[in-house]
């Protein structure tokens, strides 16, 4: 883990609840694989499965829609990178943050 | 621990019936989802670690789960999210357990134009229009349309077929135009038949390049909307005879205008079509049954009437209608363009430039000079000129789909005509015959009717077919450039089988040979005097395309500086060798048979005496018939020089230290020799090089001072350049060749006398002229 080069941050069992990470690492282990919902500069919204991200909020979603309007009619897109200068807005499907 | 993992552990049982299958597998984690269970990771605990069920049960997934969201409220979390980020440092990700390089692979990226095709869609946006909505609110004319109007459609459709045809899928660039979705329900009779005829063009197409299989995902979209091509029927017989009718009409109207330029113009591009559409579908109709031989000199003829017909297309390109500046619809009338976008599978190539109008026009012409070119594989007849005759179109023409597969079509079509029913086979015998004309062959041969000689070559030949070697010798040529050498690389490894089996065709000749010698019988035996005809044959082709495959990679940018000495070495030392030793073996074995000939005839003719008539005759003719393989053997000579020039410069440039080595812990030169070849393993002969052997023939050429190996390099250069300065009228790639040569001797004679000897640059290798030799640059 201290390859600064190749480090990665996962949220199998086995690295699950690790004291020793950051808070925000720790929060972002949650919510990998979780659902995500991203709106976009230009007004879209993007909802897939969280499951990439790094230091400059570039994001990975998979199992992606992507809606013009809220509710609307989506059109699958399977995996999508966005970078984060894009991001306008982001939700994740839960209840507790 | 937390709630995840107590779910995890409570419900084994669930999860572990669910993995016995992949597709239950997907729903059983859905179902554990919905129950209780948020997180994901808890499969697994249970054994879905295995990447294959993993990708089963994200990928199968994709529309029943997303659009059931959210399943418990979305809730904001940017400002979190982003300071969490911050914590990352640079480099490090934060990745899901089930998300790996491969899923990265496909992602697409948003926002980039490239990819995005949902990009700069607005909410408030209306849905592109469909061929009905566009008539209802009278975005689209049916009837009464101008002649501008007409040429501007006309002349953005040509654009979308050239663009379409340069890989771009059907739905976005021909598809976007509405009148093709209904051409029946136009009423201008020239606008229905042009619709019609383009849409007949499309069916054809598609055809022709699905039997000639020559082409890869990069070339050509197969795939497309054909529920939209179905709807209507017109045979594509009967298209060429409409488009004359109101070709003739139009013309009729323009006698009685004072100004017909315009309507002219619009005749003229119907015209084109006319005859595009029938050279398109007589090389379909060729692939697909037998006609009469002539079809090839009358799609000479269309061709010829096509490209007259261009530049008046050509000129008037500004009568039509232009598109708007901006928008991305190659004509204001008639298009739609966003109209499929959103149907599109989201893993597709996806934003498309429509070419523009004259450079529409300028690669219909090359494409139609292409076609006149391609209708020239008629005139051979063996598989030799065939061979040299694909290699050579390639080169020029690789880069058209469509170009390569009426090649395929129109050759093949030709070897039934002149084969008959098998042509491979017999293709291949006949070619053989005429390479190096093996006494067996001969249907004048006393011996060809034994019955144990016919099996012997009916076994080989057969064999020959059986394995598919020639065949896909020439079918690979076909190939985009890219694509080739991969498959190169497999063939050659075909060839050996055929060697073993040629090999063992001539031993069974001679020793026929030999017995009926002993028999007594010597006309038999003289008639079988056979040396290696077969396995020279099999040999010399199959030199060629380790040749080319080697050679590519130059082309294709695979190896690197460092790489050139042994990549150069091996073609000068074995291989271009080998060649010329083959046609030259060859060209004798011709002469000798054809001064045998001679001699006989001559006995038979004279009585032994020869008249003065006949030897004032006699030399002209042979020297006509001489050396049939000159202008290859003196090529191959030109390449050997070259070969072995850009060899020895890159052994001196090497000792010199002006090529860049990796770095000793990141390299292995023996791994990469061994890869470089690796094809060549498989073949007894000419037996594989090892990599010691290599070294040691380098390291005696390195012994010699770095000034000595420069002027080695420029000696070989110059020879090079002596060759291609003799032959007789050069083409193109001989005066490159020239160029090369001239250059790099002088390069290299100013390196020997000892030029820049303090600067230790790497000099620039510059392709641009010639695509396996490189002029070399000092900087």
């Amino acid at each position: 883990m201290n390859d600064p080069v190749y480090m990665i941050l996962s949220n199998t069992p086995e690295e699950m609840n690790d004291p020793t990470l950051s808070p925000g690492r720790r929060q972002l282990q949650k919510w990998l694989g979780r659902r995500m919902r991203i709106v976009l500069t230009d007004g879209r919204i993007l909802i897939g499965v969280f499951s990439c991200t790094d230091q400059h909020v570039n994001i990975v979603l998979t199992k992606c829609r992507e809606y013009l309007v809220q509710g609307g009619e989506g059109r699958a897109l399977r995996t999508v990178s966005v970078q984060g200068k894009h991001i306008v807005n982001i939700c994740m499907d839960t209840t507790q943050p | 621990m937390n709630g995840s993992t107590l779910c995890g552990v409570a419900e084994p049982a669930d999860f572990q019936a669910a993995a016995a299958t992949a597709a239950a597998a997907a729903a059983a984690a859905t179902r554990a989802n919905s129950s209780s269970d948020r997180d994901e990771w808890s499969v697994s605990e249970c054994g879905f670690m295995d990447p294959e069920v993993q990708r089963t049960m994200r990928s199968g997934s994709t529309a029943e789960d997303i659009t059931l969201y959210p399943l418990h409220g979305w809730l904001d979390v940017s400002d979190e999210f982003l300071a969490a980020c911050k914590e990352l440092i640079p480099g490090e990700l934060a990745q899901d357990m089930m998300f790996g390089l491969f899923e990265a692979m496909s992602a697409i990226e948003i926002m980039d134009p490239k990819m995005d095709v949902g990009m700069g869609f607005d909410k408030l946006d209306l849905p592109p229009p469909s061929f009905e909505v566009a008539i209802a609110t009278g975005v689209i004319k049916l009837d009464n349309l101008t002649p501008t109007e007409l040429i501007g459609i006309f002349d953005s459709l040509f654009s979308c077929v050239v663009s379409w045809l340069e890989g771009n899928s059907m739905d976005q660039v021909l598809f976007n135009c509405l009148y093709l979705h209904a051409p029946s329900k136009i009423k201008d009779k020239a606008l229905r038949v042009f619709c019609t005829a383009v849409r007949n063009l499309i069916v054809v197409i598609k055809s022709i390049i699905i039997i000639a299989g020559v082409n890869e995902e990069e070339d050509f979209q197969l795939y497309g909307n054909s529920a939209l091509l179905a709807a209507e029927k017109a045979h594509p017989g009967n298209i060429f005879g409409y488009l004359k009718e109101v070709e003739d009409e139009l013309v009729r109207k323009c006698k009685q205008l004072t100004s017909p330029e315009d309507l002219m113009s619009v005749v003229h591009r119907l015209r084109f079509m006319r005859h595009l559409f029938q050279v398109i579908y007589q090389v379909e109709q060729m692939a697909a049954n037998d006609t009469a031989e002539d079809t090839i000199s009358e799609i000479y003829k269309n061709l010829n009437v096509a490209s007259e017909l261009l530049p008046l297309l050509r000129k008037t390109i500004d009568r039509g209608t232009q598109p708007v500046e901006g928008s991305e619809a190659p004509n204001p009338i008639g298009f739609s363009t966003r109209i499929h976008d959103r149907t599109q599978p989201p893993s597709f190539p996806r934003s498309i430039k429509i070419r523009d109008r004259p450079a529409s026009f300028q690669f219909l012409e090359e494409m139609i000079s292409r076609f006149k070119y391609a209708c020239k594989v008629t005139r051979n007849k063996d598989y030799f000129s065939a061979l040299n005759f694909f290699i050579e179109y390639s080169k020029k023409s690789g880069q058209c789909i469509l170009s390569r597969s009426v090649l395929q079509s129109l050759f093949t079509a030709n070897l039934r005509l002149v084969h008959g029913r098998m042509p491979m086979k017999l293709f291949l015998r006949h070619s053989v015959q005429a390479f190096n004309s093996p006494p067996v062959l001969s249907p004048k041969n006393s011996v060809s009717a034994d019955p144990k000689v016919q099996q012997q070559l009916e076994n080989f030949f057969r064999y020959c077919i059986s394995l598919n070697t020639f065949t896909m010798f020439i079918r690979i040529c076909g190939f985009n450039r890219a694509r080739q050498r991969d498959k190169l690389g497999r063939l050659i490894e075909n060839f050996d089988a055929i060697q073993v089996d040629a090999a063992r065709l001539d031993s069974f000749m001679n020793q026929l040979a030999n017995e009926r010698a002993l028999e007594g019988n010597e006309l038999h035996a003289t008639a079988l005097k056979h040396s290696t005809h077969f396995s020279t044959w099999v040999l010399y082709n199959c030199f060629r395309a380790m040749l080319i495959y080697l050679m590519s990679g130059f082309e294709l940018e695979l190896y690197a500086v460092h790489e050139f000495l042994y990549i150069y070495w091996y073609p000068y030392e074995f291989l271009v060798g080998f060649l010329v030793s083959a046609l030259t073996r060859t060209e004798n074995i011709l002469l000798a048979q054809e001064e045998y000939a001679e001699h006989l005839s001559k006995i038979q003719a004279n009585g032994g005496t020869v008249s003065k008539n006949r030897k004032a005759a006699k030399p002209r003719k042979n020297k006509k018939l001489q050396r049939p393989y000159r202008c290859e053997i003196v090529f191959y000579h030109a390449l050997l020089s070259l070969c072995g020039g850009m060899y020895k410069a890159m052994g001196a440039l090497t000792k010199d230290g002006r090529v860049r080595l990796p770095m000793p812990t990141f390299d292995n030169e023996e791994v990469r020799y061994n890869r470089r070849f690796r094809p060549f393993g498989a073949l007894t002969s000419p037996p594989p090089v090892s990599y010691q052997e290599f070294k040691s023939i380098r390291d005696h050429m390195m012994l010699a001072s770095v000034e000595d190996l420069y002027a080695v390099a420029a000696k070989h250069f110059d020879q090079a350049r002596n060759i291609l300065e003799n032959i007789q009228n050069p083409d193109q790639e001989v005066l490159d060749l020239l160029q090369i040569a001239r250059t790099n001797f002088v390069v290299m004679n100013v390196l020997a006398r000892g030029h820049q000897k303090d600067v230790k640059r790497q000099p620039e290798f510059d392709f641009s002229k010639h695509s396996y030799f490189p002029i070399i640059k000092l900087k």
